[in-house]
């Protein structure tokens, strides 16, 4: 299939979780907007499952989509 | 789907888009057919009544219908536009055999059967059908030929649900404001709305290109002998389509199938959205 994989790592540096102090590690997991679901590969902690979701990202396609999602 | 009447290569022919809308081949997906399916059993059609779905594809609804308790057939031109599309495209399999039709043959698991014909010519008889189902498939083809012949093969009184792509009615009005020639502020079907459509007919050769404004379809749909029952906008479901186009980096896909050139679906998405219609023969 030519679904592409979407793998986004953070925008700089070793991001480590707060509350479990493990480096996050990238992992897939599933954007859901209104309803719609996203599959997405993101910096995660792999022990209490926080996400990180880059600043380019949030900022860049994730906000066209959303746009578009939203149909306004 | 039918492609012969179909110029340039159409956006369901690409792998990416498969991979992305899945094997109904346009927006709403099953969901959406099942949800016409219903208004068309609340106005009356019966289990076991015979559907034709035509532009069958994969054989998606075909499937559904029959699993439903319809006597259902699925209609197609040949396997697939896959098969033509590029080698890499075929490398990744998603090209071969895709179209049910071209096997001729039933589906095991239900009373499916499939037929490799032309929609502008239906190899069924005349009067012998309780419905046609034509999702996002009218677009691509003859309009008015593809419903007198629909009109033909159903029996006075059935349906036709139709799904497919629009020019939004303030598309319309945003073009003839554009142009400086703007000046009622009627409904979405003014003269100078309806020729602003017009001029928009002929741009482009992409299958998006067949899109036409809500009042246009249900002109050829009474054109053709029916009388359209229900109306409904499901714009969000294309929308959401988009979407995942551009999620996953398919939205390259867009280049050639917008009539502008290049892709441009922040600016151009709003001119598009998605209808659907259910109808009656209402003549012989």
């Amino acid at each position: 299939m030519l679904r592409q994989e979407q793998n986004f790592a953070p925008d700089h540096g070793t991001w480590i979780c707060g509350r479990c102090r493990v480096p996050l590690e990238q992992i897939k997991v599933q954007a859901l907007y209104l309803q719609s679901a996203f599959d997405v590969t993101l910096p995660r902690c792999p022990k209490c499952g926080m996400t990180l979701i880059p600043e380019y990202l949030a900022e860049g396609k994730m906000q066209e989509v959303e746009a578009l999602v939203e149909d306004k | 789907m039918r492609t012969s009447s179909v110029s340039a290569r159409p956006l369901y022919g690409t792998a990416s888009f498969r991979a992305v809308a899945g094997d109904t081949l346009r927006p709403g997906g099953l969901a959406l057919t099942e949800h016409g399916l219903g208004i068309l059993e609340s106005l009356g059609l019966e289990r076991h009544a015979r559907i034709l779905d035509l532009g069958c594809g994969p054989g998606a609804t075909t499937r559904l219908c029959a699993e439903l308790g319809y006597e259902a057939a699925g209609l197609d031109w040949h396997p697939g536009p896959w098969s033509a599309s590029s080698p890499e495209e075929d490398a990744e399999g998603t090209a071969q055999g895709l179209c049910a039709s071209h096997t001729g043959d039933g589906c095991l698991d239900c009373q499916a059967h499939f037929v490799c014909g032309d929609l502008l010519s239906l190899p069924f008889a005349s009067q012998s059908l309780d419905a046609c189902v034509a999702e996002c498939v009218l677009s691509l083809v003859d309009v008015p030929q593809a419903l007198a012949e629909c009109a033909r093969v159903l029996k006075k009184g059935a349906f036709l649900l139709v799904t497919d792509l629009l020019l939004r009615p303030e598309y319309a009005q945003a073009l003839a404001t554009a142009s400086g020639d703007f000046g009622e502020t009627g409904s979405g079907s003014s003269g100078k709305e309806r020729k602003g459509a017009q001029d928009l007919l002929h741009q482009g050769t992409s299958c998006l290109a067949g899109a036409l404004f809500p009042w246009q379809w249900e002109e050829r749909f009474e054109g053709a002998g029916f009388a359209v029952a229900v109306r409904e906008d499901h714009s969000k479901a294309l929308a959401r389509l988009v979407a995942e186009l551009v999620w996953y980096d398919c939205a390259g896909d867009l280049d050639w199938l917008l009539p502008k050139g290049p892709c441009s679906c922040a600016s151009d998405r709003r001119r598009f959205g998605y209808g659907l219609w259910v109808a009656r023969k209402v003549r012989d």
